[in-house]
């Protein structure tokens, strides 16, 4: 609006007041006349995107928060796995992903509803919530959730009630921590960078807390509330730290080429959470198989879907299988001797 | 498509358009950039959720983030006015400040209300039907809200409000206390924003840390494609505009999710609908301009 508009409006309105309710319908009236045109084109767009999908098969809606390796294999397990079971016949996927954008979870299941899809996964915490809250009458199950009670999706592990079960990665951090012993028995001071906005994140600095006070390890935290700070976080806890441990935290995960890079200058070995980092030049990482646990996701699906059973009574999909993964190539860099106790151990070496 | 499609994004337009009128008295009625929203919309939410976890009833907790809200830009106010502070600057500091703020507020980054009652379930235990409940939740609010701001801005406050953001000086000579204004409209936009925020929570189920990234620019968006598809000449419709470019901007979200395109070109696709939108009356004018000139051409020969 310009000034003069806006001056002019002023004094046209002076003291006038309007019963809002006939106000808003002269309005709609009076723009409707004048702008059917574009309203009718509008409607048009609207009918053309939306052509009806075919019926006969299952609708399975896939959202998921932000592209990143460990919540792709958690889809990718989950397609593997109807793949094989034949069972892919029968569906129709929609995989949807919000960009990292956390409003766009509750459009994409919204449009899931409207949709008419028969089942969701929600890949991420946060999906899960939005699938849950919105979503009532629609069987969800979800993936990478690592405490899916403290989230509130859950009653228990076993029962988990309602229209929702899925498959959790819950892991004690101590037991990842452990691996930091393993491949550096000398540690006694450990830095962890995490994102103090990331549930996830946070339950397992909690985890470590305990864990450190218990082993009279000194832990060194430092939170970043976006990717782009984990390089200079990193870079405070130089000197200060004998090993940098890597929480499964969205935000480290995606900035940790600027981890490395620093770690790597100062020779600070980082041992990590999930095994993906590995690949990216981490040393050495016990975590879950987000692959698998796609694939026991899918399997929850097949049984609501094709056999009809209540997901509310399905018990969560856990994996205690866990992979280690090392890489003997960054190790050799930074001057660091992995044990061979652990090299036998490892299932993935790059 | 059928009316359901609708139903989606109308609800998330009303909702996120109330953060929107928020952004539009900062930005457009005051003149001031006010970057304050991507801290106050999280923190509605965790004002909101905590009260509702600790017992409160929703309604109270909605009341407390909206007052909440309101303290958030009096802080931006404050570093603006009184310690002189460019506006810019004074939203990105509380803002920043704000995001700390949320997380003690909530103790944690994530608070989940699935299992806790909200303003809209309350809605449904009084009979309305569960797919309804949250636009006729949203929609109610945003009814007070605009009745409220039709009310406030013809008010002799709301003409000095609209006047400074206007042109300062003269008002200030005019003997009006243009920094209370400031105070006052940023106030009431965060206010309004952290109301957004408080019932998105609710909404969507959950209250997170995260939750405002980017909601300046979605609500800048929304102010401006709503001005361009319904060229308000009132402060009325102007606010009913920013209502209209909310639920325009978050149907071109949804259009860009369901084109089909891959979900790394949603970001692009959401931006070239807006731009087609936004674009289409320049293209209409020059093509009057074309078909003018043509005639002109035509008449002289």
């Amino acid at each position: 609006m310009t000034k003069r508009k806006a001056q002019q409006d002023i004094h046209s309105h002076g003291q006038k007041f309007d019963f809002l309710p006939i106000k808003l319908f002269t309005l709609g009236v009076r723009q409707m006349a004048r702008k059917g045109l574009r309203i009718a084109l509008a409607l048009v767009l609207f009918f053309a995107v939306g052509l009806p999908t075919s019926a006969q098969k299952y609708r399975i809606g896939i959202v998921q928060l932000v592209e990143h390796p460990s919540l792709d294999d958690s889809r990718e397990g989950f397609l593997a796995e109807l793949r094989d079971s034949g069972f892919m016949s029968d569906v129709e996927v929609i995989y949807r992903n919000a960009q990292n954008d956390p409003s766009l979870l509750s459009t994409i299941v919204r449009n899931f509803i409207n949709e008419r899809v028969h089942l969701i996964q929600a890949i991420t915490t946060p999906a899960a919530q939005s699938a849950a809250s919105l979503a009532r009458n629609i069987p969800i199950v979800f993936s990478a959730v690592r405490d899916p009670i403290a989230a509130g999706l859950i009653d228990s592990f076993e029962q988990p009630g309602g229209n929702i079960t899925g498959s959790s990665h819950f892991q004690p951090a101590s037991e990842q921590a452990a691996l930091i012993f393993e491949v550096i028995p000398s540690a006694s001071r450990v830095g962890v960078v995490y994102n103090a906005g990331e549930v996830n994140a946070v339950s397992q600095v909690m985890d470590l807390r305990r864990w450190a006070t218990d082993a009279g390890i000194r832990l060194v935290e430092r939170t970043v509330s976006q990717s782009v700070e984990v390089q200079q976080a990193t870079e405070s806890l130089v000197g200060q730290v004998d090993v940098i441990f890597v929480p499964t935290d969205n935000t480290v995960v995606a900035g940790l080429e600027g981890m490395l890079q620093v770690a790597m200058r100062a020779r600070i070995p980082v041992v990590a959470a999930d095994v993906d980092t590995v690949s990216r030049g981490a040393v050495a990482a016990y975590g879950a198989d987000f692959f698998k646990l796609g694939r026991l996701t899918a399997q929850l699906a097949i049984s609501i879907l094709r056999d009809g059973v209540n997901p509310g009574a399905i018990p969560i999909a856990m994996d205690e299988d866990r992979d280690l993964a090392i890489n003997l190539t960054v190790a050799r860099q930074i001057g660091l001797e992995i044990p061979s106790s652990v090299i036998d151990k490892a299932s993935i070496i790059h | 498509m059928p009316y359901w499609v609708w139903i989606g994004s109308l609800e998330e337009g009303l909702l996120y358009g109330l953060m929107a009128l928020g952004i539009y008295i900062s930005f457009r009625i005051l003149s001031l950039p006010d970057l304050t929203v991507d801290g106050t919309f999280p923190l509605g939410a965790a004002v909101a959720a905590s009260l509702i976890t600790a017992g409160v009833s929703p309604i109270q907790a909605t009341l407390a983030a909206l007052l909440g809200g309101c303290l958030g830009g009096l802080i931006t106010g404050f570093l603006h006015t009184k310690l002189r502070i460019s506006g810019l600057l004074a939203g990105i500091l509380s803002m920043s400040a704000l995001y700390s703020v949320n997380l003690r507020i909530m103790g944690r980054s994530n608070i989940p209300l699935l299992r806790q009652p909200t303003i809209f379930r309350q809605l449904e235990d009084a009979g309305v039907p569960f797919d309804y409940a949250g636009l006729i939740g949203v929609g109610i609010a945003l009814l007070l809200a605009l009745t409220f701001l039709n009310w406030f801005l013809r008010t002799e406050v709301g003409h000095a409000l609209r006047a400074t953001g206007d042109n300062e000086q003269m008002v200030r000579s005019l003997g009006v206390n243009t920094d209370g204004m400031k105070l006052i409209g940023l106030a009431l936009a965060n206010g309004l924003v952290a109301l957004s925020g408080a019932l998105l929570a609710q909404s969507q189920g959950y209250a997170d840390a995260s939750m405002g990234i980017g909601m300046i620019i979605s609500g800048l968006a929304s102010v401006i494609l709503g001005e361009a598809l319904v060229r308000p000449k009132r402060i009325f419709s102007a606010a009913l505009a920013v209502i209209v470019g909310s639920i325009a901007y978050r149907t071109a979200i949804l259009l860009a999710l369901r084109s089909g395109f891959a979900p790394t070109d949603l970001k692009i696709v959401t931006a070239l609908l807006v731009v087609s939108a936004l674009a289409a009356p320049a293209v209409k004018d020059q093509l009057k301009g074309y078909n003018r000139r043509r005639a002109a051409r035509m008449r002289a020969r």
